[in-house]
């Protein structure tokens, strides 16, 4: 284990060099944000829409938001890996691959954290607190780690992708993204019944939704209940399909160059 | 007696490629032999020299040699490990090295990636720094350890390569093109640390490289393949006494001198001549006349001013077997 904490800390402290290299990210994030206070002002004039006020949906978006941006592009920098082949280089290494590229992801969160510091004065300059107990504090922070990971084998299997897909990878991230985006922009609670059921079962829903609907919206049946079995469910799957995607990969790597 | 630390036999890997034939709608499949049943063994503490040109089966080899890739038939058997079945275990008894690839984190510390190679390869921390301070003192790049990778000239960056590589202390070292884009300078600096990586820790060495002076400096041996096959398996001596043997007399002679009389003499089947006014070479094999014999018979002709020997380069023996000129043995 110790070899992959280091990798953490090493991806960690890269990271943190080069934060200001995603400056254009926080402004983007900040773009967003106002974007969607001023729309949400608009539509709603001071009503709520399925049991969600100006405020809830402004802490909605605002979780979804730093949700989304958090591995912004780390399914670039794994598809860059198989696209120069650097990947064979690191599978000639003792170590899990696999868990090499997850704790390499969880090293990247010094982004996550000005995201989330940016996020919060915002939410309190705009719509003021949140009040949250501890305990739903806890309740909320791990499914917020639930929903980083399930964002994380996301990542991993679009950027392993490459290896049939070559450049066509962000074509992919671009679907994919889609289905998160719509989750942050709309409430899951907002379509219809039948197609909430479904949408329950997509990874994307318990990346987005799970944990920003538990932040507004907070009780114990929710999470027990709901959440937290959906996003074990979505988390096991995607965990699965990252290492048959790896399994199957190693067997296309390139005959050509290292 | 040394034992083979590598041991080859029957590897073969073929890969399933399709192509879309003008006019036909749907691509055909075939397979695609990269390694066609290659046998090889080396010994722990050689330097082996496995060079090809592009496209011949080499990197293929080296990624089924490190564990990357599953053969399709045929045994390997690498520090006593077969690859593609215990990669994690051998992978501590090996290093791999790509000139093209860094292992160096590129805004970090030389000395962060030394320290995350040590976590990788589960060296205690006393020892590994125990062995930085070795390898620093034996590679002369203390003054490097401070710097960022990015910051480090190409040169640089080669030699905290190969440093980092020996961290672990493997029992073979895979590298491939170690002096790409390197001048001449570091490229000396950089043979000469391998040279004696591998004196001092008898480290096995194996070479890929298009830089065939890479390969006649340090190789004690070579495995030339082309194709997925063997052309050429043989230690350099023999190699510069089976194939350097064509040598090349160029001589000032007199304006006097006819062509008539220098063909005559030498215009046969042991013999390739070019005459200009004052001018011939003479190209022959040493197995059929000795270089005196050629400069005496010259002599006896005409007057000599000037006289240069030289002989066939190792780069065109290697480019003749390529260009399937010649046949390997």
């Amino acid at each position: 284990m110790k070899k992959y904490l280091t990798f953490a800390k090493y991806s960690f402290l890269e990271h943190l060099h080069n934060l200001n290299d995603n400056i254009g990210i926080f402004i983007s994030f900040v773009i967003h944000l106002f974007v969607f206070n001023s729309l949400w002002s608009f539509v709603l004039q001071g009503k709520d829409i399925a049991g969600f006020t100006k405020e809830n949906l402004m802490w909605y978006i605002i979780l979804g938001e730093i949700l989304t941006y958090s591995f912004h592009h780390y399914y670039k920098t794994i598809s860059a890996k198989v696209k120069n082949s650097d990947i064979a280089y690191d599978k000639s290494k003792p170590y899990n691959f696999m868990l090499r590229l997850i704790f390499e992801g969880v090293g990247t969160f010094p982004k996550t954290v000005v995201l989330t510091i940016i996020g919060v004065v915002f939410g309190i300059i705009t719509v003021g607190t949140i009040s949250i107990g501890f305990l739903q504090f806890v309740c909320i922070f791990i499914s917020l780690v639930i929903a980083l990971l399930i964002l994380l084998t996301i990542n991993i299997v679009v950027g392993l992708s490459g290896i049939w897909l070559g450049d066509d990878v962000s074509s992919l991230w671009l679907i994919v993204s889609k289905f998160m985006l719509v989750f942050v922009f709309t409430p899951l609670d907002l379509f219809p019944k039948i197609v909430q059921k479904i949408l329950m079962f997509f990874p994307t829903t318990q990346v987005i939704y799970s944990p920003s609907k538990l932040l507004v919206h907070f009780s114990y049946d929710l999470f027990f209940r709901t959440i937290l079995p959906y996003q074990i469910l979505a988390l096991t799957i995607m965990i699965v399909v990252c290492y048959f995607v790896n399994m199957k990969g190693v067997k296309k790597l390139n005959a050509y160059g290292i | 007696m040394k034992k083979n630390i590598i041991e080859v036999e029957k590897l073969k890997k073929t890969f399933e490629t399709s192509i879309k034939k003008k006019g036909e709608f749907r691509k055909t499949k075939f397979d695609f032999v990269a390694v066609d049943n290659i046998s090889f063994s080396i010994t722990e503490g050689e330097i082996i020299g496995f060079i090809g040109p592009n496209g011949a089966g080499k990197s293929t080899t080296i990624k089924i040699l490190t564990g990357i890739l599953h053969p399709t038939s045929g045994k390997a058997s690498v520090a006593s490990y077969t690859p593609w079945k215990n990669r994690i275990e051998m992978s501590y008894k090996i290093a791999t090295m790509f000139g093209q690839k860094s292992s160096l984190l590129p805004h970090l510390k030389v000395m962060d990636s030394y320290y995350l190679l040590g976590a990788i390869y589960d060296i205690k921390k006393d020892v590994l720094e125990e062995r930085i301070n070795e390898i620093t003192e034996f590679f002369d790049i203390k003054h490097l350890m401070s710097k960022r990778s990015r910051e480090l000239s190409l040169g640089q960056r080669m030699i905290c390569e190969i440093a980092s590589a020996v961290l672990h202390r493997p029992d073979i070292i895979f590298l491939d093109e170690p002096t790409i884009g390197l001048d001449i300078v570091v490229k000396k600096k950089v043979r000469d640390l391998i040279f004696m990586l591998n004196k001092k820790y008898n480290t096995t060495i194996f070479i890929t490289s298009h830089d065939i002076s890479d390969i006649e400096e340090l190789c004690s041996r070579i495995i030339l393949i082309n194709h997925g096959k063997i052309m050429i398996d043989e230690k350099m001596s023999e190699i510069k006494e089976h194939y350097l043997t064509r040598k090349v007399v160029s001589a000032y002679i007199s304006k006097e001198a006819s062509e008539d009389a220098i063909l005559g003499v030498f215009q046969d089947k042991f013999f390739n001549v070019s005459f200009e006014k004052g001018f011939v070479e003479i190209e022959f094999d040493t197995s059929t006349k000795k270089v005196h014999e050629v400069i005496h018979m010259l002599s006896t002709i005409t007057e000599i001013y000037d006289l240069r020997v030289g002989g066939t380069s190792l780069e065109n023996v290697i480019y003749d077997v390529y260009t399937n000129k010649k046949e390997g043995l």
